[in-house]
């Protein structure tokens, strides 16, 4: 009777191939030190890289941190442009903040489809008022743009600039973004253009990248239509809109943060003066508050002020007091500027 | 005996008490019942938080319109090419007629707005439309959405009915369908004799025209 022990089957049977060996050779004990040692480095790595992966997550490094050198001209400037915000209001309340009406006429229903302004038109002669009139009257789009195809491509710059505006408004109503985007360009690229026409031209580009999703393009473009005319409540309003999805992304400069809240505030003040009606401080605070339930201090602040401009005065208090609660959301340089807003406008006891 | 007396009075006190207060708690109680079955804590009387009340929101970029007259069991399509060939034919008029109607175009307002502002009344002719126009049938209605669908997607227009009280039979069978298919669409009643008035003016965008 033949007796196989471990060994034999180790070394005979085909269907047993070991690779390597799995259990170590302890026959050897200069080998099972040196594994032992390096297994026990390798596991000491690891867990250090474990470590640092786990700071690494509970602590996100500022997106400022890797060009620190470049930011920190860009965050100076923001830093001054927010001080200087705040002096302004502190010396004359949210009425800083009221953009300047030079046209008392200045209304803001209705502003995206040109009606800002009382008598613009008033000297266009007849002809051309009726062709402008038989475009609106008509509901298919294609004969709308043939009616104003040839207004936009001869005649004073105004009058090439609205037509090209519109043919850009028709093509927004058929989701033609590209197209109405080509149409806006046409119209900045006319020479003497007046700023407050550029405007329009400009809320159609961030209008378009909104709807594309582009929100850096529409962020630039609304900035550029609201430098060019403070009245534009539409511009303004989504304006607001985009910069509050702007700073609701996780990751953003320090810079852009601070001047983006900034610019929100300023918009925040502006729009009911535009409105001529006190009611949208409460509308936009809500709207903010019911935000900031994903924690960001931006939007508790804006929430804050907003009932703060509102007149009421427990849920500015009680907005503001998020603030500080808020954390990690947005870069730590803006947060903590952010929060120390709100605990000095908590301190002064309103 | 006046031991008794006593004790009997003392015990008819107690009870007398007792039953007043559950007369009292009795009376609350039911006070109480009925204010929860009349007020809105009661469980009927509770929002269903699954419905909610969408705000309409001013459109930057609306849908381009095509109008219907809906008069007497008629579905008739507003020819409003019609109308601009007659006020570009005769720029000078004020007025004129199509075959389905009368249009007014209102004058210039003194303080203008916008390159392009105007108003118009169109006033339908019944019996020129009864005259034009057959019944609306199942068939037809089938037509019309399939129609309207097509040129919601290939052109973005919707639909826009104008109601008048004779059509008002025909427009709630045609309602329940647009609805069931899910299409874009306003409606206004009128009165017999009220136009259609369209126009570019600010009040269009501070009320509730604006909102498609």
């Amino acid at each position: 009777m033949n007796r196989f022990t471990w060994a034999d089957i180790r070394r005979n049977s085909p269907i047993m191939p070991f690779i390597g060996n799995a259990i170590p050779d302890r026959s050897d004990p200069t080998s099972y030190d040196a594994r032992r040692t390096l297994f026990a480095a390798v596991a000491g790595l690891l867990a250090a890289v474990l470590a640092l992966t786990l700071v690494g997550l509970a602590h996100p490094p500022d997106p400022d941190s890797a060009s620190a050198e470049g930011a920190t001209g860009e965050q100076e400037t923001a830093l001054a442009q927010w001080e200087a915000l705040w002096a302004n209001i502190d010396r004359r309340g949210e009425a800083a903040l009221q953009p300047e009406r030079s046209d008392s006429s200045l209304r803001s229903a209705g502003d995206t489809v040109f009606m800002r302004y009382r008598n613009l038109w008033r000297d266009v002669d007849e002809t051309t008022r009726r062709a402008f009139q038989m475009a609106a009257l008509t509901n298919d789009p294609d004969a709308k743009i043939a009616r104003l195809q040839p207004l936009a491509t001869a005649g004073p710059a105004p009058i090439r600039s609205r037509a090209l505006a519109e043919i850009a408004r028709i093509r927004l109503r058929q989701w033609a973004l590209d197209d109405a985007r080509a149409n806006a360009r046409q119209a900045l690229a006319i020479p003497g253009l007046e700023p407050r026409f550029m405007a329009d031209a400009y809320f159609i580009l961030g209008y378009a990248a909104l709807e594309a999703r582009d929100l850096d393009g529409a962020e630039t473009a609304l900035a550029e239509a609201v430098a060019r005319d403070p009245g534009f409540w539409d511009a303004r309003q989504t304006q607001l809109l985009v910069l509050s999805r702007q700073l609701g992304q996780p990751r953003q400069a320090t810079a852009a943060c601070i001047n983006r809240t900034r610019l929100m505030i300023e918009n925040l003040s502006a729009l009911p003066t535009l409105a001529q009606d006190r009611t949208q401080f409460r509308d936009i605070a809500d709207r903010f508050a019911a935000q900031s339930a994903r924690a960001n201090p931006a939007f508790s602040l804006l929430s804050g002020l907003g009932y703060l401009w509102a007149g009421d005065r427990d849920k500015a208090r009680a907005a503001l007091a998020e603030t500080g609660k808020a954390r990690g959301a947005l870069p730590r340089r803006c947060e903590a500027l952010l929060v120390a807003k709100a605990e000095e406008l908590l301190a002064r006891g309103f | 005996m006046d031991h008794d007396e006593l004790t009997n009075s003392a015990f008819l006190d107690i009870a007398t008490n007792l039953l007043a207060v559950i007369l009292i708690v009795t009376l609350f109680s039911l006070v109480a019942v009925q204010h929860k079955t009349h007020s809105s804590t009661h469980p009927a009387a509770q929002p269903n938080p699954t419905l909610r009340f969408v705000e309409p929101q001013r459109d930057l970029f609306p849908p381009f319109s095509t109008f219907f007259f809906v008069t007497s069991d008629r579905v008739a399509r507003w020819d409003q090419t019609a109308v601009i060939d007659a006020l570009l034919a005769n720029p000078q008029s004020l007025s004129g007629t199509t075959p389905q109607g009368r249009y007014e175009w209102l004058p210039e307002v003194l303080i203008t707005r916008d390159i392009d502002t105007f108003q118009i009344n169109f006033f339908l002719d019944h019996p020129a439309v009864l005259n034009q126009e057959p019944p609306f049938s199942e068939t037809m209605a089938d037509r019309l959405i399939a129609d309207l669908t097509q040129t919601y997607q290939n052109a973005r227009t919707a639909p826009v009915f104008i109601v008048y009280p004779s059509g008002m039979e025909t427009f709630t069978l045609l309602y329940a369908r647009l609805q069931n298919a899910g299409l874009r669409f306003r409606w206004f009643a009128r009165r017999a004799d009220e136009p259609l008035y369209l126009g570019r003016h600010p009040a269009q965008f501070t009320d509730h025209a604006i909102y498609w």
